[in-house]
Parts: structure tokens; sequence; C-alpha cells
């Protein structure tokens, strides 16, 4: 090695060199130490993000399918209710490029909802942003863009989309322009849609969607046949309360809510209230065996052709039998002399204990927010009123009210609130309370099978399916009276009648007689054949499997049928 | 010397050997999870797609949809309740299996097996065996040879003289309709022996109604008679005054014929072999 040494030149004061030289070396040092330090601190943090930095990015990707409001699904989970990436063409009037009065003559061409002087207000506004067109379809998102206006904008918007388009669409109900509910189970379950933490999995109805298909192709085909100004239906487990299809007709089409009838949003099957007429007629012999008042179904009673009760008050039947009738056949013919007589008996207290038990008294339990207020005689509840409310009138409740007391009476007397979500472990069947015995619940079976076997509700038999079920007709109130020319017809049927599983409740707003019907209007011409056939296409879906070889048993009612009776 | 004058330079290649190594190692696994991490932008992008995708299909093909396809196109209906089958015993009765001639015959060995162990040298006779079965009884078990021929007699007797084997094979079976389509054809060469299917057709027949009628008391002497044949032919008229209906229906019945003669064989065939069993 050699070293070379150099002698420093000899400049002023050695000792101040020397201070000045360690001072130099302190500064350069503390400078050094200075950048080592921040490269040190540099290539830490570099060491750090490269160890520690999990580039998977799995709280974006979770994230990537859960949409902005969850989607709504049958039991059987088919989509009824999606959020889907919508396109938005909008406009930027103030940096518009072109020629408004071409362009607003263009876009008039290719979204005529609007019309060239409406497209041209717009564009000359000298706004900063206006919508063109919300929910635009890709071709007409391609045609704009082709027109090269770089001042209109395409977006990407979340958007509801109903697949089933008006299927059960009053009990999806439909969402504003901001993204949340206004109507039926958007509505009710708002929260539950949009919480972040729960959004991800959809949420299942009760709704079948083939039952609810099947149920409004066959009312809405009754309803064009008699002309009717509406119609509902529901479909409901009895044993669940479960609502399996539930409908209101006119429908409305929550893809485009607003753009429909303006009653269409009338929800007829919970909010609608309706005198159900000879409907009631079951709960009344029911109420009448629970209070021992009717032992057997041949318990005889006088059934003159017209009974004039206190007032002058007269009630008459449209097949009067004019002698002494047996309870099997006051049903099998909707006698409302005989079931007046029956609701005497039991009683104006008896009676309204009996209603409030199931429910009729209050708004119909679901979870809806669309639902009516029941009329009832209130406090005017006296032998009339209870003689009338004994076959249906008087009192004014929702098709769904109905079905849930058909559903209390035959699943073996206990009432449990109807339901529009899918039971299961989140959501368990309600204990419910008894209203009825279970020998009540058995024998009436029979009785209800009658009426369809060999009564007013031939029409609602469906072979294999042991349908038993009750018509109703009762006249509407137009100006204060009771009118004969405008009628609501329902029939409120079970099946299998042998172990009911499934109520079917049908009702016509103001059907209209016609030749096929050889101008009757009631129930068992227009909305019977209805359950018919709803029945015959579904019963099989639900699980029941149609047998001519079994059958409710009938015993109990047929000895007491007088075979030639007179009408 | 050399080696420790360079022993910092080593080091620091060493150091930086292995940070350079170290570095490569922390890269790969970076490279792999930028790959992993693209995957599964595919899988999320795939997954989008199919859910839009599903989306669109469920749109097209809504229930109502459906429904309108259906009713203007296929027009399909729910099913009834006649068609469910509760069990398997049910099911099997669905099955119409048409048996083949080969089946058929088959069949037949099978029945005449179970009339007794005497079965198969039966066969051969079959030619006669209405006549004979006078004759088998007393050499064979009485039970067996009665139940099965009883019913063909009639049509055996008919054909034996024609196509012995055949025909033989053909009563037990109890194939209804076979015989009638042979018989047409048959009676142009045993006019004689079929002359009640065909009645209307030939001028002969009004006579023998006339017969039919008077033998009818007859028949269960004759039926043992040689004249087998008539007394069976007979048999089908009077069954409930057709004397007078195939006369009236001369022309009309021409086609059915062959149906009403086979409708009212068996009937007499089972009369007339039981008498002639015994």
């Amino acid at each position: 090695m050699v070293a070379i040494a150099v002698n420093p030149p000899r400049l002023g004061d050695a000792g101040n060199r020397q201070d000045g030289l360690s001072l130099t070396y302190y500064r350069l040092m503390l400078v050094m130490l200075m950048f080592a330090g921040v490269t040190l601190l540099i290539a830490t943090r570099l060491l750090y993000l490269q160890v520690f930095t999990d580039r998977s990015a799995g709280a974006v990707l979770a994230n990537g399918l859960v949409p902005a409001r969850a989607d709504i699904t049958d039991r059987n989970g088919l989509p009824l209710a999606r959020t889907i990436d919508a396109w938005t063409i909008a406009v930027h009037p103030n940096r518009l490029l072109g020629n408004p009065d071409e362009l607003a003559a263009k876009l008039a061409q290719l979204m005529p909802e609007r019309g060239a002087d409406q497209y041209r207000a717009i564009l000359k506004s000298g706004k900063s942003f206006a919508f063109l067109a919300r929910r635009a379809v890709p071709d007409l998102v391609a045609a704009v863009n082709a027109l090269g206006e770089p001042a209109i904008e395409f977006m990407r918007e979340p958007e509801r989309l109903y697949p089933q388009t008006g299927l059960a669409a009053h009990v999806l109900g439909f969402t504003d322009s901001t993204g949340h509910g206004v109507a039926g189970m958007e509505r009710v379950l708002d929260d539950r849609l949009t919480n972040p933490v729960t959004r991800g999995t959809p949420v299942a109805l009760s709704i079948d969607t083939r039952v609810q298909a099947a149920l409004e192709s066959e009312l809405g085909a009754a309803m064009a046949k008699f002309s009717a100004i509406g119609a509902a239906g529901i479909v409901l487990d009895i044993k669940t309360g479960e609502v399996l299809a539930m409908t209101s007709l006119p429908q409305v089409n929550p893809n485009a809510p607003g753009r429909g009838l303006e009653q269409a949003g009338f929800n007829r099957a919970t909010l609608g209230v309706y005198e159900l007429g000879s409907t009631f007629k079951p709960f009344t012999v029911a109420m009448a065996m629970d209070s021992g008042i009717i032992k057997s179904f041949g318990q005889m009673y006088n059934c003159p052709r017209a009974l004039v009760v206190g007032g002058g008050f007269t009630i008459t039947d449209t097949h009067p039998f004019g002698r002494a009738c047996s309870v099997a056949e006051i049903m099998k013919e909707s006698s409302n002399i005989g079931t007046a007589q029956i609701a005497a008996q039991v009683g104006s207290a008896t009676q309204q204990k009996f209603l409030r038990a199931m429910g009729f008294m209050e708004p119909v339990s679901i979870e809806l927010a669309e639902r009516g207020r029941t009329l009832t005689p209130g406090a005017n509840w006296g032998d009339i009123a209870t003689m009338t409310v004994g076959y249906g009138h008087g009192i004014a409740v929702t098709p769904l009210h109905l079905a849930i007391g058909y559903a209390t009476l035959f699943n073996g007397g206990i009432w449990r609130p109807a339901t529009l979500l899918k039971t299961g472990k989140d959501h368990p069947v309600p204990a419910g309370h008894r209203v009825f015995t279970e020998e009540t619940s058995y024998r009436m079976r029979a009785l209800l099978r009658l009426v369809v076997l060999d009564g007013t509700g031939k029409k609602a038999e469906a072979p294999g399916y042991r349908v038993g079920g009750k018509t109703g007709t009762a006249e509407k109130i137009v100006g204060g009276h009771y009118t004969g020319q405008a009628v609501v017809t329902t029939f409120a049927g079970v099946f299998p009648m042998d172990d009911p599983r499934y109520v079917v409740v049908a009702m016509l707003d103001d059907p209209k007689a016609t030749a096929d019907t050889y101008g009757f209007h009631t129930a068992g011409w227009n909305v019977a054949p209805v359950v018919s056939r709803v029945v015959s296409r579904t019963g099989a879906l639900l699980g029941v499997s149609p047998d001519s070889s079994r059958e409710a048993n009938l015993a109990e009612v047929m000895p007491y049928v007088q075979r030639e009776a007179a009408h | 010397m050399i080696a420790r004058g360079f022993k910092s330079v080593i080091w620091v290649a060493a150091v930086g050997g292995a940070a350079l190594g170290c570095y490569m190692v922390s890269l790969r696994v970076a490279t792999e999870r930028a790959d992993l991490a693209r995957v599964e932008g595919q899988i999320l992008a795939a997954k989008g797609e199919i859910r839009s995708l599903q989306t669109e299909l469920g749109t097209r093909g809504r229930m109502t949809q459906l429904e309108d396809w259906n009713s203007n196109v296929l027009a399909l209906s729910a099913p009834s309740s006649a068609q469910f089958v509760r069990d398997p015993v049910a099911l099997a009765r669905l099955e119409r299996h048409e048996p083949t001639v080969a089946e058929q015959s088959a069949e037949v060995r099978m029945a005449s097996a179970e009339t007794g162990a005497a079965a198969v040298p039966a066969d051969p006779d079959v030619a006669a065996p209405a006549a004979p079965a006078a004759a088998k009884p007393a050499p064979r078990v009485v039970t067996a040879v009665a139940p099965a021929p009883p019913p063909p007699q009639p049509t055996l007797v008919h054909q034996a003289s024609y196509t012995p084997a055949t025909s033989a094979k053909l009563k037990p079976a109890a194939t209804a309709p076979v015989p009638p389509e042979k018989k047409p054809a048959k009676p142009a060469t045993i006019a004689a022996a079929k002359p009640v299917k065909t009645a209307p057709a030939t001028a002969a027949k009004p006579d023998r109604p006339a017969p039919a009628t008077a033998a009818k008391p007859d028949r269960p002497a004759p039926v043992r008679v040689a004249t087998a044949a008539k007394p069976d032919k007979p048999a089908p008229a009077p069954a409930k005054a057709k004397p007078g209906k195939t006369a009236a229906a001369a022309a009309v019945p021409a086609k059915t014929s062959p149906r009403t003669a086979s409708a009212a064989a068996p009937s007499h065939g089972g009369k007339g072999g039981g008498s002639s069993g015994r």
C-alpha cells in the first residue's frame, strides 16, 4: 500500500483551523446520517409495503357482487326484483357544441317520448345538467352516441328491475327514483334491503311464482270475460299462513310505476274492503257449533220464502225453500233466511267475540303497509245487524281477511297472521291462537265439500282435488242503496278437503252477466270456475296429488239433504 | 493479502446477493399475488355477467311471456287427475304391449303347459283339439283340460280344418281382436264353417239363422256332435235375438260383422265350450 501524505496548506491560526475541521467533519457526519436515515426510512417503508400489503384487495372484490339493494326472490329462489346497472343518458346543455335545433330533431326521432320542442328547450336552457333518458336500452345508447355530441354523457346507474314485470306487482311494490321502496314489500323491507350488512343475501318471499302466474292468468281471463272492473285473488297455506299468491287486478307494472291506470296501484286484496256475502255463512255455522247451538247438520230451521224481522226488515233467498230445512241444506243452497236464524241464536256478543278473534275487526295481519280498515256495524250491532253479518252483509273486510278466516276454520281452528315472507329458520311459523275447536274444524269440511259437490259451488270442482268452498254474491252499495245491478262475487275454496292444505279466494268486482251464464252474475257462475282452474293448474305443483279415490267424510251431511229440494 | 484486501468487497457482494435473492423471492410472490388478483377479478366479472345474463333470460322468459306462448302456440294444459299414477301397480297397468306373433305362440305354449304335463304332446294334436277334447279328457287330468280349452273351442272348431296350429295357439291368449281379422279371410275357403260372421254376404246364411234359432235349445246336445261347426255359428246368431239383426243389418254391418261375430263368439264359446268340455 502506498500512503501519500499531503501537508495541508497552513492558513491562519492552527487551533482555529483544527476546530473548523472537526466542525466540518461533524456537519458532514450529520448530513450523512440524515441521508442514511431517510434512505433507511424509505427502504423500511418499501419493505413493509412489500411484505404486509395484501394485494388481493379482498375487500374490494367481496363488495363487487353486493348489489346496491338486495334482490327479492320467490320461495323457490326465482328473482322477482333485482338491481341492475342501467344506462342513463344525460346532457350538459352549457357545454353543447352542435346545433341545438338539429340535435333536438334527431333526439326526438330516437326517443319519441318527448317532442323536438321539448328537447330544444332542454338543450337551450343553458343548465349544467339534464337527464334525457333513464333505463335506456343499449341500442338507444349506441344510437345516441353515434350523434357525436360531446355534451351528451352516458352513465351507469343502479336501477331496480322486476324481471316478471307485472307479476305480484302489488306484493312487491316499487321504488322511487332515489332507490327507496314506496309501496309493497319494497317499502316494508327497505331497511333490510339497503343495509350494507344484509343486502348481500336476497330476501325470499312466500310467493310461488308459478301459482301466482296461474292465479293472475285465470283471474284476468275471468275479469275480461265478465267485464268486471276489478279482481283479487289469494292462495294461502292453511298451516303456516304463508301467502303463496296474491294479486289485485288491474295490474300495475312496477318497472314503470305511474304509467298505468290511477287505480291500478290500489291493492284490492288487502286495502279494499268489501261485503263478502255468503262466504261468511260457514263462520256463522261454526260459531253456532262451537257455542253448542248446532249439534248436528240435520238440525232443522224453518225457512219461509221471506223472513220479516223486527222493524219490517225482510230477508229473502235466491233459492227459497218455503219449508223446514236442515243446516246442510241451508249451506248447500246458501240460504240467507236460515243463516240469519242461526246468527240470531248465536247472538251479537258471541258473534263479535269470534269475529274479533279472527281479526275481522282490525286491519288485516300481514307485513304490507297497504291495509284497509274494516267496516262493521260498530255501535249499532243489534239483532238485525247480527243477522245480516251472519250472512256477510253489514260487515266489510278485505279478501285476505276472508282467506285467513277460512284458514283458521280449516286448519284445526288456529288463527295465524298471514305472512309474505317464507317461513323457515329465520321466520318461524307463529303459534297463533285458538278460535274454533278441532271438532268444529273437522266437521265443517263435509259441509263445504257438499256445497261444491251438490250446491251453489259446483263449478268450482276440480276433479281429484276435493275442493270445498262457499260462494258469495254481495250487492254493492251504489248511491247509498244496495243495488242488484252491481255485485261483488267471491269464492272461498279450500283443498284438498279430506286434509285441508290451501285456501283459494277469488273475487270479482262488478262482473256482468253473459250468455254463458244464462244472465246470472252470481259467484257460482263467474268466480267459482276460476277457483276450479287455479286448483287444477296448481294443485300438483303445491304437492297435492289428485286422487279420485279419496273424499272428505260426507256421511255427516248427506243424510240431511233432501234430494228433491224445491227450487 | 489480496484476499484480505477484497474481504470487504466480498462481504458487500454476499450481502448484496442475499438481499437480491430476498428481493427476487418477494417479487415472485408479488407477481403471483397480482396474477391471483387478476384471476379473481375475472371470476368476479364472469359472475357479474352470469348474473346479468340470468336476469335477461329471466326477463325474456317471464311467466306471462310463457303463458302467451302457451296460449298462442303450444296449447299445453294442466294434467288431469286421471294422468297421475299413485303407485307402481297402477304404473305397471299403463303398459300396453302388443304381443308379436312369436310372443303369442309362446304364450300359447305356456298355457298348454299349465293344463298338465301332457301339454307338450297336445301341440301336435292341436289339429283337432275340440274334437279330441272328448277323447283326451279320459286319458288326461280332467280338471286341467276343462278350464283352459273351453272358451276357445268354438273358434277352434272353425279353424281346425284350416290352420290348426296357429288357431290353437291364438285361442287361449284371448286375443279377441286377432281372430276376427283372420276370419274374414278364411270364410272364403271355409265358407261352410264360418257363415255366421259373414252372414249377410251369402245367400246360404239366411238359412243358418233359422237353423240357429231352431238349434238354440238343441245346442247343448249338438255341441258334442261331429258337426261342431254348425252349433258354434248358430250360437253367435242367437246371441240375444241376433237373427233379426243379421237380417236387417245385412247391408249396414258389413264391415262390423267381423266384430259382432268376434264379440259374440267368445260369449258363446264360453257357453258352448263349457258344455263341450264336459
